[in-house]
């Protein structure tokens, strides 16, 4: 099932165009990363589909149509965790409870997961921001959401905190719910989401799974006795590409059709001593640098 | 629908202390008038009334009705715009229609708000002023003096008069603190700047038709109606009937209600 398809989607606010004629579709069970530097739209375009933000222009539509209000069946932290702050967990969980009209006995699985379950009775306003973020993120799981957004999750948080955050997004992506994830954390978005829209400026830049959007081509990373020769030797080489130097080695995309071990064969063959060799998949960082800088 | 959001409003601030601080200050400012009264004397020009007078049935209601429509447009007026403004300082309303509260839901549940604190007070007022005038009254029994409709009608438009303002208020300045300050001013200064000074250059009275003048004068000071005895002057700034009075009252409140659903409508969150 299609569960969120957005059509030319535009936001502006006076002269600055937030978003310029984005085109999305998010389909269910996919866990979707929408990928972009600050400012490039992503926390608008989720205010837009959420309902807090009135669109300038283009449309969207949540579940095909199918519910009136989709926003029951959804689940989100939009920027920073909102909650009543002279009220503790249970009583925030509970106001939550009664908008989405959902009938939990109580809220102890979700306490659980987040552990919070200690401290369910301290005002919000006692919290750190870690546990803040994790009340959130129990609060979107009230109501058996279809869907679950996540705005920069892990924002302002320290290591630790980041660390339990993205424990729980582990869990609850497994849990084969569609989740929508916004971030300018790469390595957040590489490790969750089998998915993603990289957005710039307002355009959407590419998107597809993951694979689709990583190259194929090995990254290699390669140092010789002779860097000059190694240079010369690689300038001439079919099938690499993208040579950028660093301090002791040079660092190259190889066509996948070749093997490692041919083009070592072939380096020797021509005189070239190589004392550091590494040879890895492309990196999304990499990749959105590529896109992004294309751009 | 309603019942569901009224209890949703209930959820959330039954724990709010200064919304419960301002109620617990309204109710006892509502009920100080209890504790004056006795057998001294006022000195006035004709020199005749005595507290009696003022505290006793029928000039109660009057009276009473004068000093409620104050305190209600400081307590109730406050209560509704730290409701609405606390929202948005915490962005849990903008939380709220994240997870499915819908805008018009939002105000469904205000407007029962307003009706409900309105209904409240009107109530209270009558318990106090019936009790008050009893109280100063030899003759009076409990069945003779019940407040007739046109009073109760008064007090519940006047309560939902400074509900719905100060709705729309908070709605279009979402700060606490901007919003009480242009809630107070506009009804003590910026609308009786207006009204006199355009008054005087258009050499006309029809400003005095702007709302929170009508609003006001659902319960006049009540030195003017003896002044009007015993002069036969007339000092009320609007010349309306008592169901046109009613009717314009009304038809403020829908703007001002009307106004704010547009206004939760239109803008972003």
């Amino acid at each position: 099932m299609n569960v969120l398809n957005i059509q030319n989607l535009s936001k502006n606010y006076g002269k600055v165009q937030a978003l310029n004629k984005l085109n999305l579709q998010i389909n269910a069970g996919q866990v979707y990363g929408i990928l972009g530097p600050n400012g490039s739209g992503k926390t608008t375009t989720l205010a837009i589909i959420l309902g807090i933000l009135k669109k300038t222009s283009g449309s969207f539509e949540w579940f095909e149509g199918k519910y009136k209000n989709p926003n029951k069946k959804i689940g989100a932290i939009l920027e920073t965790p909102n909650f009543y702050p002279y009220k503790n967990a249970d009583q925030n969980l509970e106001i939550v409870k009664h908008i989405k009209g959902s009938n939990e006995k109580n809220f102890d699985e979700y306490l659980e997961l987040v552990d919070l379950k200690d401290r369910r009775k301290s005002d919000f306003k006692q919290y750190s921001l870690g546990m803040k973020q994790r009340l959130a993120i129990a609060a979107t799981l009230i109501g058996n959401p279809e869907v679950i957004i996540f705005d920069e999750p892990t924002n302002g948080l320290d290591p630790q905190g980041i660390a339990e955050v993205r424990k729980i997004l582990h869990n609850v992506a497994s849990s084969g719910k569609t989740i929508l994830l916004a971030s300018h954390i790469l390595d957040e978005v590489e490790k969750i989401c089998d998915h993603l829209a990289i957005i710039k400026k307002g355009k959407l830049l590419g998107a597809g799974s993951v694979n689709d959007i990583l190259s194929n081509d090995i990254t290699l990373e390669i140092g010789a006795i002779n860097m000059e020769n190694l240079k010369h030797f690689l300038n001439n080489f079919s099938g690499i590409s993208d040579i950028k130097a660093f301090n002791n080695f040079y660092r190259c995309s190889l066509d996948d059709t070749i093997k490692i071990e041919d083009f070592s064969k072939t380096a020797f063959e021509n005189g070239i001593i190589i004392t550091h060799l590494n040879s890895r998949k492309q990196r999304l960082e990499e990749a959105f640098l590529e896109i992004t800088n294309n751009a | 629908m309603a019942t569901h959001l009224i209890k949703l409003e209930f959820l959330k601030f039954k724990n709010h202390k200064t919304i419960l601080l301002f109620l617990g200050m309204y109710i006892v400012a509502l009920s100080l008038p209890i504790f004056i009264g006795g057998d001294s004397e006022i000195t006035s020009a004709a020199n005749q009334y005595t507290m009696d007078y003022f505290l006793g049935f029928p000039n109660i209601w009057k009276w009473y009705g004068y000093y409620f429509s104050w305190i209600t447009f400081f307590f109730l007026g406050f209560i509704t715009l730290t409701t609405v403004s606390s929202e948005f300082k915490n962005k849990t309303l903008r939380q709220s229609i994240i997870i499915g509260l819908t805008r018009t839901d939002y105000f469904i549940a205000k407007l029962s708000q307003s009706k409900i604190l309105s209904f409240l007070s009107i109530i209270l007022f009558s318990i106090i002023a019936i009790f008050i005038g009893i109280k100063n009254s030899t003759y009076a029994t409990f069945f003779e003096n019940l407040p007739d409709l046109t009073i109760l009608t008064k007090g519940f438009l006047l309560c939902m008069a400074y509900c719905g303002f100060a709705l729309l208020v908070a709605l279009i300045f979402r700060n606490n603190s901007l919003s009480v300050f242009f809630y107070v001013c506009y009804i003590f200064f910026i609308e009786s700047i207006i009204r006199n000074s355009l008054n005087y250059y258009l050499n006309t009275d029809i400003l005095n038709y702007l709302p929170m003048n009508v609003i006001s004068n659902l319960f006049p000071m009540p030195v003017y109606n003896i002044i009007e005895n015993t002069t036969g002057t007339s000092l009320m700034s609007i010349d309306i009937s008592e169901n046109g009075l009613l009717a314009l009252a009304f038809t403020y409140i829908l703007v001002f209600f009307g106004l704010a659903y547009l206004v939760l409508i239109k803008r972003d969150i």
